[in-house]
């Protein structure tokens, strides 16, 4: 695949690309970061990519893997300071990114895997090494946790 | 459902500006390249500088079990944990196959984790193959770890290689000693015609009813009823004509845990902390040079004061609350508890932090349950000090 051609297969992604950097990362600035840092090891390890039709699901599993630095970096240098200043996300219903944040890390990335992203349990489990039954349960209590603060946003 | 239908309707398509962002990283590819790989070419020469001075005989100038634990800050500097390097311990195995060379190169295994290295280079001149790998890990005939890799990777045909390796919590903690260590590669080719497919994708049984081999994302998928009892999914693969199995791999190490747990409970400010409805608890604080876990116990007289605290608390997290620096020590990943126990009349609910693959150990860390969003505590009193010494 030369490099033409790389370009026009990830301007047809970004939107995927940002949906999906978005959803575990929650936060608009950090997913132009991940996006840009997968795109640029997607470009190096290239010919490690066997066949072009295989490109999206290729890009998507290094922009996942990608996301995953990012939270722990996130871990490094988040604050009080710096999440009061998160930029705002362009979403019809920000009391659901506002929910998400809350939500404990290994409820949150389940899932947004399983929910927003589709992955069964069997597939979340390969993702985070965990056991299947763990994933479900994982799942169920970040569901549970969602319910809970939306429902808590709208009575108050 | 409804909370799920708002999750999925939140998304909404990129901005305009977010596109012109991935334009303009498109554009400036190769110089965005050049960056990357530079940082790359000092962590192997800041690696070998200290191995000298440390005297370390470390085969660095090949991929290693180091690369694993080290972190690129944003900008763009390289941090590992220099305490390490003693216990590097040099493998150099390499075993040759009629498709595939494996060399497993170097581990790292101390009291809490064990970390190997290792490289695959597919030997075959126009032919992929696929490469399955897992570990299992013993001390004293008593399994205290395991991996493997469910996912699939391959590798190109005319000497396509593969950088990888592992790294495995070690359950429970362990006091030094030797570990028996045995790590399985498979590597296979496929008989029947791949078809890839999206994650996402609703297509799997048919294609798989049509006889074709199907990898959703990373993972070849098989209906779960072809599995026997106790097969793996290689033999699975192979009876099922799937796949030939071209080489098998099976290598027995024998690991030093080189570093014991360093127990410093009696290093805290105070183990117990009283409040109205609860106490606090810090039940234990213990280190390798990979690791830091701590937990945390909060005692109620009644289920009710409990469940009162669990619905205050939703929020909460016990990691650590860095400096004002914000320097980060590792990957921290605190564990809510599922379900709270009795005991003695008393109802329990435990917590727990484990802090991997640290690149510098703090030198002092404050315990404070907090907000996970906003970072405020709820009790000013609820706070746990705990120096740690130098390794």
């Amino acid at each position: 695949m030369n490099k033409h051609e790389f370009e026009r297969r990830v301007l047809v992604l970004t939107d995927r690309l940002h949906t999906i950097a978005l959803a575990i990362l929650c936060n608009e600035a950090d997913c132009y970061d991940a996006v840009q840092e997968a795109l640029v090891r997607a470009w190096m390890r290239l010919d490690t990519l066997r066949q072009p039709q295989y490109f999206e699901t290729w890009l998507i599993r290094i922009l996942v893997n990608e996301c995953k630095r990012g939270l722990a970096k996130r871990a490094k240098h988040e604050t009080s300071e710096l999440l009061d200043s998160y930029p705002a996300i362009g979403t019809p219903d920000p009391e659901v990114f506002d929910a998400l944040r809350q939500l404990p890390m290994q409820h949150r990335l389940p899932l947004v895997l399983h929910y927003v992203e589709g992955y069964n349990a069997v597939e979340c489990a390969q993702m985070l090494a965990l056991p299947k039954s763990t994933v479900k349960w994982r799942i169920h209590q970040g569901k549970k946790a969602l319910a809970a603060l939306l429902g808590k946003e709208a009575q108050s | 459902m409804k909370e799920i239908d708002r999750l999925k309707r939140a998304f909404v398509p990129a901005s305009a500006e977010f596109h012109r962002h991935i334009a303009a990283t498109l554009d400036n590819m190769e110089e965005l390249t050049m960056r990357k790989t530079s940082p790359r070419i000092s962590v192997v020469a800041v690696v070998l500088i200290i191995a000298l001075i440390a005297g370390v005989a470390l085969a660095a100038a090949h991929f290693g079990v180091l690369d694993f634990i080290t972190y690129r800050d944003p900008d763009g500097s390289v941090k590992f944990n220099e305490i390490l390097i003693p216990h590097v311990q040099p493998i150099g195995k390499i075993l040759e196959g009629e498709a595939a060379n494996v060399t497993l190169h170097d581990a790292i295994c101390d009291g809490a984790s064990m970390s190997l290295a290792w490289t695959i280079n597919n030997k075959l001149p126009d032919e992929e193959v696929y490469v399955y790998w897992s570990l299992a890990i013993w001390k004293d005939d008593i399994s205290v770890g395991y991996g493997d890799m469910t996912p699939t990777e391959f590798l190109l045909p005319g000497g396509g290689s593969r950088e990888g390796g592992i790294t495995t919590r070690l359950t429970p903690f362990l006091e030094g000693g030797t570990l028996d260590v045995s790590v399985t590669f498979v590597i296979l080719a496929p008989e029947r015609e791949v078809v890839q497919v999206d994650a996402l994708s609703t297509d799997t049984d048919q294609l798989l009813a049509e006889g074709k081999m199907v990898m959703k994302w990373d993972s070849i998928q098989l209906p779960y009823e072809n599995y026997l009892d106790n097969e793996s999914k290689t033999d699975a693969l192979v009876r099922l004509g799937y796949m030939r199995q071209l080489d098998a791999f099976v290598i027995p190490l024998t690991l030093d845990v080189t570093s014991g747990v360093t127990d410093i409970l009696d290093r805290a400010d105070k183990t117990e902390v009283l409040s109205e409805d609860h106490r606090m608890v810090l039940s234990s604080i213990e280190y390798t040079p990979t690791t830091l876990r701590y937990t945390v116990d909060f005692v109620f007289e009644e289920e009710a004061l409990m469940i009162a605290f669990i619905e205050e608390r939703r929020s909460m997290a016990i990691m650590p609350i860095y400096d004002e620096s914000g320097f980060w020590y590792g990957l921290a990943e605190s564990f809510n508890p599922d379900a709270p126990y009795e005991t003695d009349g008393t109802w329990v609910l435990r917590y727990e932090c484990v802090i991997t693959d640290i690149f510098q150990m703090p030198e002092e860390i404050d315990i404070i349950p907090h907000n996970a969003r906003t970072k405020q505590a709820y009790d000013a009193d609820e706070r746990f000090h705990i120096s740690i010494p130098k390794q």
